[in-house]
C-alpha cells in the first residue's frame, strides 16, 4: 500500500512536465519577441512573468495533489 | 527519515493557538495563521503610522519619496489594469498585495507564512470573488450582471456560472500550492544541505516566488474585476 | 494546513477588512492625498507661472511701445525745440536787422537833417557873406551889376555844396 501511494504521488507530480514544456515555449517566444522588438522588453517580460506564474500553477496543482496523496493515504 | 517526515508534518501543521467557547456551546479554535495575520496587521499598521508621520508637500525626505514612489507605482498599476471605473477598488488591491507579500516572506523571520494555511487563501479567494461580482452588479445593475452570464452566446451560460466557483478555487489553490510547495522544497533543501545553500534558494522560493504569487493573485483579481465592470 | 475551518475563514475575512480599513486610513489615504495635493500645487504653480509670464510679456510689449513712443516724443520735442530755436533765431535776427536798418535810417535821416541844417546855415552864412561882399562891391563900385552878382552866388553855392558833403 505504501509503495502504491508513493507511485501515485510520483504520477501526480508528472504534471510538472506540462508546466515545464509550457514555460519553455513561452520563454522561447518571449526571447524571440525581445530579439525582434527590444524596446518592448518591459511589457514582454511582465507578460512572460504572468504566463509563467499561470503555467506553473499546473505543476503546483500536481505537487499539492501529490502531497495530499502522501498525507491522506498514508 | 521518519524523524524528518514527522518534523515536516509538524512544520506543515497549523497549530491551534487558543480556543474559546461560543454561545451554542461549540468550541472555536483560533489557528496560528490567524494569530500571525494579527501580527502582520500590527506590524503594517504601526509601520504605516510611523512612515506616514510628517508628510510634507514640499521638500519630501528620502523616506517619503520612497513611500510615494511605491504606493504611486501600485496605484498606477492597478488603475491601469482596472480603468477609470475600477478606481474605487484600488486601495483594497494595494492592501491585499501588501498583505500577501508580507505574509509570503514572513517565513524569513521564523514565522509560518499564513498563506500556507488553506483557510487564509480560501478567505482571500472568497473576498476576491465577492468583490468581482459586487463590482459587476454595481456597474451593470442586477439585471445587467445576470445578463452578462449569457455572453457571448447563451449556451456558454453554465460555464460562466461555473466560473464563479472555478475562479476562487483556482486563485486559492494557486496561492496555497505555491507557498506550500516552496515551503516543502525549502525544508528538503535544509535537510540535505543545512548551510549557505538554503540562503540562496530562500531568495528564490521565499522572496521572489512569494512576491510573484502576491502579484499574480492581485493581477488576476484586477483582471476579473476589469472584465466584470466592462 | 488542510483543515478547513469556518471560523478561521471568518476571522481572516474580518482581519482583511480591518487591515483594508487601516491601510486605507493610515497609509494609502494620506499618501494619495499628499500626492494629489502636490499635483494640485504644481499645477497651480505652473498656471501661476504661465500667468506671470503672460503678464511679463504684456508688460514688455507695453514697455516697448512706451519706449517707441518716448523716442518718437523725444524726437518731436527736439524737432520742436529746433524749430522754436530757429524761429527765435530768425525773429531775433530779423529784429536786429530791423533795428539796425531803423538805426541806419535814423542815422541817415539825422545826417541828412544835419546836412540840411548845415547847408542852411552855410547858405545863410554865404548869403550874409555874399551880402557883405555885395555891399562891399556896391560900396566899391557904384553900379550894381546884378548879373555878376547872381553868377557869383551860383558859383559860391556850388563850391559850398561840394565842401559840405
Amino acid at each position: 500500500m505504501t509503495s502504491l501511494v508513493a507511485v501515485g504521488a510520483g504520477i501526480a507530480v508528472l504534471s510538472g512536465a506540462g508546466a515545464g514544456i509550457g514555460i519553455g515555449i513561452a520563454t522561447s517566444k518571449a526571447v524571440d519577441a525581445i530579439a525582434r522588438q527590444p524596446e518592448a522588453q518591459g511589457k514582454i517580460s511582465s507578460a512572460l512573468l504572468l504566463g509563467c506564474a499561470l503555467a506553473e500553477a499546473t505543476a503546483v496543482y500536481g505537487l499539492v495533489v501529490a502531497i495530499l496523496i502522501i498525507l491522506l493515504l498514508k | 527519515m521518519e524523524a524528518f517526515v514527522e518534523s515536516l508534518l509538524e512544520e506543515l501543521e497549523c497549530n491551534v493557538v487558543f480556543e474559546f467557547s461560543i454561545w451554542n456551546g461549540g468550541r472555536v479554535q483560533v489557528l496560528e495563521s490567524v494569530v500571525i495575520t494579527w501580527v502582520i496587521m500590527a506590524i503594517l499598521i504601526i509601520l504605516s503610522k510611523i512612515l506616514v508621520r510628517n508628510l510634507t508637500i514640499e521638500n519630501p525626505g528620502k523616506k517619503q519619496i520612497a513611500l510615494e514612489t511605491g504606493i504611486g507605482y501600485l496605484y498606477d498599476f492597478f488603475c491601469g489594469l482596472m480603468g477609470e471605473h475600477g478606481k474605487r477598488y484600488v486601495p483594497y488591491m494595494i492592501t491585499v498585495v501588501i498583505y500577501i507579500g508580507v505574509a509570503n516572506i514572513i517565513g524569513l523571520f521564523g514565522m509560518k507564512p499564513p498563506t500556507k494555511d488553506m483557510n487564509v487563501t480560501i478567505a482571500l479567494a472568497l473576498m476576491s470573488i465577492v468583490l468581482i461580482e459586487f463590482a459587476g452588479i454595481r456597474q451593470k445593475g442586477v439585471k445587467g450582471w445576470a445578463k452578462s452570464f449569457a455572453e457571448p452566446v447563451a449556451i456558454v451560460a453554465p460555464i460562466n456560472v461555473l466560473e464563479i466557483f472555478i475562479r476562487p478555487l483556482s486563485l486559492c489553490m494557486r496561492l496555497f500550492g505555491n507557498v506550500l510547495g516552496a515551503f516543502v522544497v525549502m525544508e528538503l533543501i535544509k535537510l540535505c544541505i543545512p548551510v549557505i545553500v538554503p540562503a540562496v534558494f530562500s531568495c528564490y522560493f521565499d522572496i521572489f516566488d512569494g512576491l510573484i504569487q502576491a502579484y499574480v493573485f492581485v493581477f488576476l483579481t484586477s483582471l476579473f474585476i476589469k472584465e466584470a465592470i466592462e | 494546513m488542510l483543515k478547513i475551518d469556518f471560523w478561521n475563514i471568518v476571522f481572516t475575512v474580518i482581519n482583511l477588512l480591518v487591515l483594508y480599513w487601516a491601510m486605507k486610513k493610515f497609509l494609502i489615504g494620506p499618501i494619495t492625498a499628499i500626492m494629489d495635493k502636490r499635483k494640485e500645487l504644481i499645477e497651480s504653480q505652473l498656471a501661476h507661472a504661465a500667468e506671470t509670464e503672460k503678464a511679463a510679456l504684456q508688460l514688455k510689449t507695453d514697455y516697448e511701445r512706451d519706449l517707441g513712443n518716448a523716442k518718437e516724443e523725444s524726437r518731436e520735442i527736439v524737432e520742436k525745440a529746433r524749430d522754436d530755436a530757429k524761429a527765435e533765431y530768425d525773429r531775433i535776427v530779423k529784429e536786429a536787422d530791423e533795428k539796425a536798418s531803423a538805426i541806419i535810417t535814423k542815422a541817415n535821416k539825422t545826417v541828412e537833417l544835419e546836412r540840411q541844417k548845415t547847408l542852411q546855415e552855410m547858405e545863410s552864412e554865404i548869403a550874409g557873406l555874399a551880402l557883405a561882399a555885395a555891399a562891399k562891391i556896391m560900396n566899391d563900385k557904384q553900379d550894381n551889376d546884378t548879373a555878376l552878382y547872381n553868377k557869383f552866388l551860383a558859383k559860391a553855392g556850388d563850391a559850398n555844396d561840394t565842401a559840405g558833403n
